[in-house]
C-alpha cells in the first residue's frame, strides 16, 4: 500500500510520506509541537501569522454543540518575524513538510509578511484570505480582486510555492479560485469554517461566544468542504488541499474522491485525539486493501465525470 | 462529546472559605478525578478555568480566590442563580503510594482537599502555605484525614516562611512515597527540586492561560506539554524537564 504523494507546485514537485496535513489553526503554536505532529502527519501548517502580535478575542473563544464546534481565536499569534526560530526548530525536527500560514491587514501587507517568513525557508507559503473571526477593511477571500492582489504581491516577494486557502462563504467560489490560478498561486486549500454561525445557550439566555459569531467546523462541515472541493477541481488544474470536518479515513477518501491531493485536519485533533493522524492513515490504508486501491495518488478524483 | 456542550448549573450553596474564598456548590455529580478542572462560564463575562474542589454522589464544587476582573463578578453572583460549565478536562492527579505529603500554597489548596478525600488507606501529611491565616483554607478539612502543617509568610499561623521549608524539615525525620502539590509556580518549582533531590515521585498541577480546554488551539502549550489536556498535573519531574518554570 503506497501513501506517498508528490504535488507540483508550480516548477516544484514536493514529495510527502502521506497525503495529511495539520490544517492552520490546531496546534501549532511552537516548533516542537510542529515537529511531534510531523511525526504522523505529511505536512504541518503553522497559526496564520500577520506582521504584529495579537492577542485574539476573549473566551469563550470556542463553543461545542451536536454536530460540530464553533470558534473565534481572532488570529491570536506572535507575530511572523518572531516564529521564524519555530519553523527552523520544525523543520530540523520533521520529515513533514512545513507550510507557512500568512495573513495581511490589506494586500499589500501580505506581500510583507510573506518575505518575513520566507527566512525560515518553509515549505510552502499558505495565504489566509478567508479568516471569518477578523473585521479587516474586507472579507479579502470573498472579493476576486482582493485575492488576486493578494497572490501578485506574494509573488513578488517569494519564490517560495504558494497556496491560497480560500472561504465556503461566498457565491463565487468558482471565479475566484480561477482567479488564483490566473495570478499564479500554485495550490488552493479549502475550506476555513463556515458561516460564522452562533450558538446561543437556551437557559442562559444568551450567545456563547464572547464575540456571539464565530466559524462552523468539524462533522457539520464536511458536506460543504467536498462540494467546494469538487467545484474547484472543476475550475482548476492546481493541486488543492481539501479540509472540513475530516474525522476518519473514510472522510479523507472522500475529501481526494472529490478532487484533493492533500487533506487537511483541523477539528479532528479535539474528536480523536493528537494521535488522529496515524489512526486516519491506518484506515485509509485498510480502505484501499479493501477496494483494492494500490496508491493513494489514483483516489484522487475518481468521483468526477471523465 | 457531551460534556463539550455547556450545562448552565443553579448555584446550591456559596461558602465562604476565607478572606476573598468562596466555594460554589451545584446540586449535581460531575465524574471528575481530583486534579481535573471545568471550565466556568459567566455570560457576556468570560468563561474561566477552576479545579474540582468538592465531590460526592449529588453535588460538586469548586474553590475560587477573587483576583480580577472575572473572579469579582463571579463574587456578585447569588445562590439560586445558573452559571455554565462544560468539562471536566485535563488529567488529573494519579493516587499511588502508602505515606504521602499534600502541599498547597494559597488557592492551590482548591484540588487538594478532593484529592485528600479520595486517597483510601494512606497516610496523609499536609502542609498548607498561606499569606496569612485570614487566607488559609481547608486546614479542618485536612486534619479529618491526616496530620497537618502550616506556615504563613507573616507568621500569623504556624511558622512563619515558606511551606515548602516545613516540608524540608519533615523529609529529615520521615520516609514519603509520593508528593502532590498545587500553589504558585516558585513553590512548585521548589518541589518538584525536593522531588529530584530526595529521589521522591511528585506531581504538581500547573496554570496557563487557558482558551480552549480541549488541547486543540495551542494556547497553553509548554513545548510540546498540553497544559489544559495532557495536564495540568504533570510529574515534577517532567515539569523541570520541559521547562515549566523558565
Ligand atoms: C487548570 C487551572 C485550574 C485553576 N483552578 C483554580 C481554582 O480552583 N481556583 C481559583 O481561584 N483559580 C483557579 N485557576 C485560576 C483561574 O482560572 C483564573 O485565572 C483566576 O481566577 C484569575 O481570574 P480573574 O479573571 O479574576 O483575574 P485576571 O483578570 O486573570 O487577573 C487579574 C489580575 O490578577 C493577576 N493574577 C492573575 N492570576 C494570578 C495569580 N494566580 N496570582 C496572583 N495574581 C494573579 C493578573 O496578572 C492581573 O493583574 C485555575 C487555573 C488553571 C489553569
Ligand atoms: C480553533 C481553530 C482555529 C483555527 N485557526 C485558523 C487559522 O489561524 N488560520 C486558518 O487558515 N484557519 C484556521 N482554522 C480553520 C481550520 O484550519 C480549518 O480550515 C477548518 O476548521 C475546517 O476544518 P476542520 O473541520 O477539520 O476543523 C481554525 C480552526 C479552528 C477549529
Ligand atoms: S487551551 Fe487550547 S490547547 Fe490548551
Amino acid at each position: 500500500m503506497d501513501l506517498n504523494i508528490g504535488v507540483l507546485l508550480g516548477e516544484k514537485s514536493i514529495k510527502l510520506k502521506n497525503p495529511l496535513v495539520l490544517s492552520s489553526g490546531i496546534l501549532d503554536t511552537n516548533g516542537k509541537i510542529l515537529a511531534k505532529i510531523g511525526r504522523d502527519a505529511g505536512a504541518v501548517t503553522t497559526k496564520s501569522l500577520g506582521m504584529k502580535k495579537r492577542e485574539g478575542h476573549k473566551n469563550p473563544v470556542v463553543a461545542f454543540y451536536e454536530h460540530g464546534m464553533l470558534n473565534s481565536m481572532g488570529l491570536p499569534n506572535p507575530g511572523a518575524k518572531n516564529f521564524i526560530d519555530e519553523i527552523k526548530y520544525a523543520k530540523q525536527h520533521t520529515d513533514a513538510k512545513i507550510i507557512a500560514s500568512i495573513f495581511g491587514r490589506d494586500e499589500e501587507e501580505y506581500g510583507r509578511v510573506a518575505e518575513i517568513i520566507s527566512e525560515a525557508r518553509p515549505d510552502i507559503i499558505e495565504a489566509n484570505v478567508s479568516c471569518p473571526n477578523v473585521k479587516f477593511k474586507k472579507m479579502f477571500g470573498a472579493n476576486i480582486e482582493s485575492v488576486k492582489k493578494i497572490v501578485k504581491e506574494i509573488k513578488k516577494k517569494t519564490k517560495i510555492p504558494l497556496i491560497v486557502k480560500l472561504s465556503p462563504n461566498t457565491a463565487n467560489l468558482k471565479e475566484i479560485a480561477e482567479e488564483v490560478e490566473k495570478a499564479g498561486g500554485d495550490g488552493i486549500s479549502a475550506i476555513n469554517t463556515v458561516g460564522p454561525g452562533m450558538l446561543i445557550n437556551a437557559e442562559a439566555g444568551k450567545p456563547v461566544l464572547s464575540t456571539y459569531f464565530g466559524g462552523v467546523s468539524g462533522p457539520a462541515v464536511k458536506p460543504i468542504a467536498l462540494r467546494c472541493v469538487y467545484e474547484i477541481y472543476e475550475s482548476v488544474s492546481i493541486p488543492i488541499i481539501g479540509i472540513g470536518g475530516v474525522l476518519n479515513g473514510k472522510d479523507a477518501i472522500e475529501m481526494m474522491m472529490a478532487g484533493a491531493s492533500l487533506v487537511g485536519i483541523g477539528s479532528g485533533v479535539h474528536y480523536r485525539g493528537e494521535n488522529i493522524f496515524k489512526k486516519v492513515l491506518n484506515e485509509m490504508e485498510k480502505f484501499m486493501k479493501e477496494n483494492g486501491y494500490e496508491n493513494v495518488e489514483e483516489i484522487i478524483g475518481i468521483a468526477h465525470k471523465k | 462529546m457531551k460534556n463539550d456542550e455547556i450545562k448552565m448549573l443553579e448555584i446550591k450553596e456559596i461558602k465562604k472559605e476565607a478572606e476573598g474564598i468562596r466555594s460554589f456548590f451545584f446540586s449535581k455529580s460531575i465524574e471528575a478525578t481530583p486534579g481535573q478542572y471545568i471550565m466556568l462560564w459567566v455570560p457576556e463575562v468570560g468563561e474561566k478555568p477552576f479545579s474540582v474542589s468538592y465531590s460526592n454522589s449529588n453535588l460538586f464544587g469548586i474553590t475560587v480566590k477573587k483576583i480580577g476582573p472575572f473572579t469579582s463578578k463571579l463574587f456578585e453572583i447569588k445562590r439560586g442563580e445558573k452559571l455554565g460549565v462544560r468539562g471536566p478536562y485535563g488529567k488529573g492527579f494519579k493516587i499511588k503510594g502508602e505515606k504521602v505529603a499534600v502541599v498547597g500554597g494559597g488557592i492551590g489548596m482548591a484540588p487538594l482537599g478532593f484529592l485528600g478525600e479520595r486517597m483510601k488507606n494512606k497516610k496523609i501529611f499536609s502542609f498548607i502555605g498561606a499569606r496569612t491565616e485570614k487566607e488559609m483554607i481547608f486546614e479542618k478539612r485536612m486534619k479529618r484525614i491526616g496530620k497537618v502543617t502550616i506556615a504563613t509568610d507573616d507568621g500569623s499561623a504556624g511558622k512563619k516562611g515558606f511551606i515548602t521549608e516545613e516540608l524540608e524539615n519533615f523529609l529529615e525525620e520521615n520516609k514519603i512515597d509520593n508528593i502532590y502539590a498545587c500553589g504558585p509556580a516558585p513553590m512548585l518549582k521548589r518541589i518538584a527540586e525536593i522531588g529530584e533531590e530526595r529521589a521522591i515521585e511528585t506531581q504538581i498541577s500547573l496554570e496557563r492561560k487557558i482558551k480552549c480546554g480541549v488541547g486543540i488551539c495551542g494556547n497553553c502549550l509548554i513545548g510540546d506539554f498540553r497544559v489544559c489536556k495532557d495536564g495540568p498535573i504533570i510529574s515534577g519531574k517532567k515539569a523541570l524537564q520541559i521547562g515549566a518554570f523558565k
